[in-house]
């Protein structure tokens, strides 16, 4: 365990190396967070969108803490791309020769990445609830932090797999493509779920909806505390599911040289 | 080495190095369809799964039922969509422009430079990517499509002229990636610079004119975000004629800018450029 705690401390200062980089890269993601939200306000103050049954103030409430919480879930790709890279350009090699395992050590590198933008969503979301955007936690923040660690694992995970899969077919960037696209749908983040009657009960078979629009739905309480339930089955069994994969495909890896 | 004498940017280039170049735009194409078809899977699911991807998103704007944002409504919105799959596929061609910032860092820019080439075809061309004029198609076949089905009266001057500054955008926000990626040449990792650019694929399904002044006017001036899809649906049925006009010359002037500080700022940036190769 101490080996993969120190991956955590090598990529903390691998990103402080580039200090601009690393303090600015929340605008991006705060730009757009208001492009949003703006827009569907607009929407719904003009009457040209059907809230339904949710009510306009629902609707933007849980569509502010939808996207706050989906902060950290939005590089996948880069998850996937720790895994795809090496096997496509012939260095996965030299990381199978390391007593680790590269599943593990993404995580801890990732860690970096997610706790940060965690902190940021917190951070946001905090100030959104002084400035009226986002309602007060209709639960302890305690359980929304684990629905959000728990959805953050969910996306790690949804990620790492369709990285393993480049050990049979090469590049992936198609499959990622998808994933990343629905995601934006399907996690809540491009508009509420519920919104749309259906999509919300079709989204609780993917995984995405669990990713961010688990822990809006018990911050804002329109879910209970079941829903961690459906997000811990889920997580543990993307992590099987990467787990035999991982081992199929070490079976399925043939290399030489390097 | 200095970057000063091999770089042709440096100077003029000469008409034997521009003949050269463009001899070499053919090959790095089926370079890169060989490249592509080397992992099949990849290769065929790359256009379905783009239109898997666009079915979602039509499913959602008909889910919602926008309608009455001014002139906006959900086809509208579907559009949006069509002309955003058409641009990406256009820019995702010119892949490496995106990453120049990688490029620099990673010392890939100074195998090029030791090269008897120009460095930014080295750079651009080489990486090609063939297969992202798929999506081009699909894009066109949509925009088509949504007009046939929802019975959108527009003329075909008014598509034509969609489509070029939809081309236009793509190009302008390729150019704007150039310069950004330029900055990595004095930064180092410009991440937070050029996120900017590809958080902006969300936004570019949104109609910008709808946006706060200040946010519309960034993805405007800042990026030119609004070329991607927003101007060329409102060219193609919400604007009038003299809307079109005003637009289709913006959207000129717009990309002659980016172009131009892009070339400028690559050049600056490669003759301040100091490395010591391995190759």
């Amino acid at each position: 365990m101490k080996k993969y705690i120190s991956f955590f401390f090598v990529e903390m200062a691998r990103l402080h190396e580039f200090r601009l980089d690393f303090g600015l890269f929340w605008t991006e993601c705060a730009l757009r967070f208001f492009a949003v939200i703006l827009f569907w306000k607009q929407a719904i103050a003009l009457g040209a969108v059907s809230t339904g049954a949710m009510g306009a103030e629902t609707f933007v409430s849980i569509l502010v803490v939808t996207r706050l919480f989906a902060f950290p879930i939005q590089d996948g790709d880069r998850i996937a791309a720790a895994l795809e890279t090496p096997v496509v350009t012939g260095t996965m090699n030299s990381l199978l020769c390391r007593p680790i395992h590269p599943i593990w050590m993404n995580l801890m590198r990732f860690c970096v990445d997610k706790s940060r933008q965690m902190l940021l969503s917190l951070l946001l979301l905090w100030l959104a609830v002084q400035y009226g955007w986002a309602p007060t936690p209709a639960v302890g923040l305690g359980w929304v932090v684990i629905s959000m660690v728990l959805g953050v694992l969910i996306h790690f995970f949804i990620y790492t797999l369709a990285g393993i899969l480049s050990f049979w077919i090469g590049y992936v960037w198609s499959i990622l493509y998808l994933l990343s696209m629905t995601q934006v749908v399907m996690a809540g983040t491009f508009f509420p779920l519920d919104a749309v009657p259906g999509l919300a009960e079709f989204s609780r078979y993917l995984p995405f909806r669990y990713c961010a629009y688990s822990a809006a739905s018990i911050y804002t309480g329109r879910s209970g505390l079941d829903e961690i339930l459906y997000q811990c089955l889920f997580l543990a069994g993307l992590a099987l599911i990467s787990e035999l994969f991982w081992r199929r495909a070490l079976l399925h890896y043939e290399s030489c040289g390097g | 080495m200095s970057a000063l004498a091999s770089d042709p940017l440096g100077g003029r280039l000469p008409m034997a190095m521009w003949k050269k170049t463009l001899r070499l735009l053919p090959i790095y194409a089926w370079l890169s369809l060989l490249r592509i078809s080397e992992f099949k899977f990849n290769f065929y699911t790359y256009v379905f799964l783009y239109f898997a991807n666009a079915m979602l998103f039509v499913l959602c704007w008909q889910g919602i039922k926008l309608d009455g944002l001014g002139k906006w409504d959900s086809t509208h919105c579907i559009l949006l969509t069509a002309f955003s799959i058409l641009n990406f596929g256009l820019q995702e061609s010119l892949w490496s422009t995106a990453h120049l910032d990688r490029f620099i860092m990673d010392g890939e820019l100074l195998r090029v430079l030791t090269k008897p080439i120009n460095s930014y075809f080295g750079l651009v061309m080489r990486y090609f990517a063939f297969m992202s004029l798929l999506p081009v198609i699909l894009g066109i076949s949509m925009i088509v499509y949504t007009m046939i089905h929802y019975r959108l009266d527009v003329e075909l001057w008014r598509l034509a002229i969609s489509l070029w500054v939809c081309v236009l955008g793509a190009v302008s926000f390729r150019a704007a990636l150039v310069v950004m990626g330029s900055f990595a040449f004095r930064l180092g990792m410009v991440g937070f610079l050029t996120s900017y650019f590809h958080g902006s694929r969300e936004t570019t399904r949104l109609p910008m004119t709808h946006l706060p002044s200040f946010i519309s006017g960034f993805y405007t001036f800042a990026i030119p975000a609004v070329l991607v899809s927003t101007w060329p649906v409102i060219i193609l049925d919400l604007g009038s004629t003299w809307q079109v006009l005003l637009l289709s010359l913006s959207s000129l002037a717009v990309c002659a800018f980016w172009v131009l500080l892009a070339k400028w700022t690559w050049t600056r940036g490669v003759r301040r450029y100091e490395g010591i190769g391995r190759w």
